[in-house]
């Protein structure tokens, strides 16, 4: 009885460290190139975005980094700097007014290398995205003072042009693609991650919609 | 419910979560969404047979729009359901239709 004790306790051990391993394995995303020189310009309670190599800054921490002379990475952008380049949308603009063309990358098998985005309606493109989005790419772009706008188009740049998934998905005609984003404080240390997702149709080469979401990749 | 609200409800909730994590599954009223690497997450979806035409109808227009001719109301209405789970602020809901698009509310 004691032996099969014994044992029970060995197994539960072993299975704690395990679990425990489990907990730990995932390591947090490289930090692009940029980060010492950026974390080395932060002040405490300051934080950067990342994805991939691209890294975006309020604008004073860009200023900070441009007279330090650490880095002329062009990958570090800062937010507030302006607008994104973006047409408006008045009450009056038609649904097929084009608000920005992005880059994105190929999906192997199928032609096209933009995404439009055009004015839509509150079902599709910007004013869907405006008008049921707005809020969630408000909430990312808060850690470094960026308006929602800044922050989507910003995203949606990078989820296009460097995603860690891309598919076609036969099942509604869409292209989609997925991209990590990560929060990182002075220290480097990852206080938030996210992912950005840009559903774009196949054959208008339209986009649907943009959103942070919870599943990176 | 009847085959045409169950056959629509079914084919919408595999295309939006088509390789995703997502996995769904009939039940009584409609259907359940889960993640198996998550299962606190647990969402529902029990459209009325009316709610539903009236959604997949209401977008069939913009879909074409959006996707080109020959696009259904059901395409859009899938990449609303993705939207929803994945902007979801609670692990265990209702999906439920808003002004622009479907949210996921609370059930407790």
């Amino acid at each position: 009885m004691k032996q099969v004790r014994r044992f029970a306790v060995l197994v539960s051990s072993l299975l704690m460290v395990v679990m425990a391993g489990a907990g730990t394995a995932q390591a947090a995303p490289k930090p692009p190139p940029a980060a010492e020189a950026v974390e080395s310009v932060l002040q405490a309670n300051e934080f950067y975005v990342t994805s991939g190599d691209a890294v975006l800054v309020t604008p004073e921490v860009l200023t900070r980094l441009q007279k330090s002379g650490k880095t002329q990475d062009a990958r570090v952008q800062a937010a507030l700097a302006s607008d994104p380049p973006w047409a408006a949308c008045g009450v009056y603009d038609s649904n097929t007014k084009v608000v920005y063309t992005y880059s994105r990358a190929q999906i192997s098998g199928y032609s096209g290398s933009t995404a439009k985005l055009l004015c839509g309606s509150t079902s599709w493109g910007f004013r869907h995205i405006e008008a049921s989005h707005m809020a969630d790419w408000q909430a990312k772009g808060e850690y470094i003072g960026a308006t929602w706008s800044q922050m989507a188009h910003w995203a949606m740049t990078n989820t296009l042009s460097k995603p860690c998934s891309k598919y076609y998905q036969s099942s509604n005609d869409t292209f989609q693609y997925v991209a990590p984003f990560q929060i990182r404080n002075n220290q480097g240390q990852v206080v938030h991650t996210f992912g950005a997702r840009v559903v774009v149709a196949r054959v208008t080469q339209n986009i649907i919609t943009s959103y942070p979401q919870s599943s990176t990749c | 419910m009847s085959n045409q609200r169950s056959e629509m409800l079914i084919d919408v909730a595999r295309m939006a979560i088509e390789q995703t994590q997502w996995m769904a599954s009939t039940v009584d009223d409609g259907i359940q969404f889960t993640r198996p690497d998550d299962p606190a997450k647990r969402v529902l979806w029990l459209p009325s047979e009316a709610e539903l035409s009236q959604l997949v109808l209401d977008l069939q227009s913009s879909a074409q729009d959006a996707f080109g001719a020959g696009a259904t109301g059901a395409q859009l209405l899938s990449v609303w359901v993705l939207e929803a789970l994945e902007t979801a602020k609670v692990d265990e809901g209702l999906l439920r239709r808003s002004g622009s698009g479907l949210v996921v509310d609370p059930t407790r």
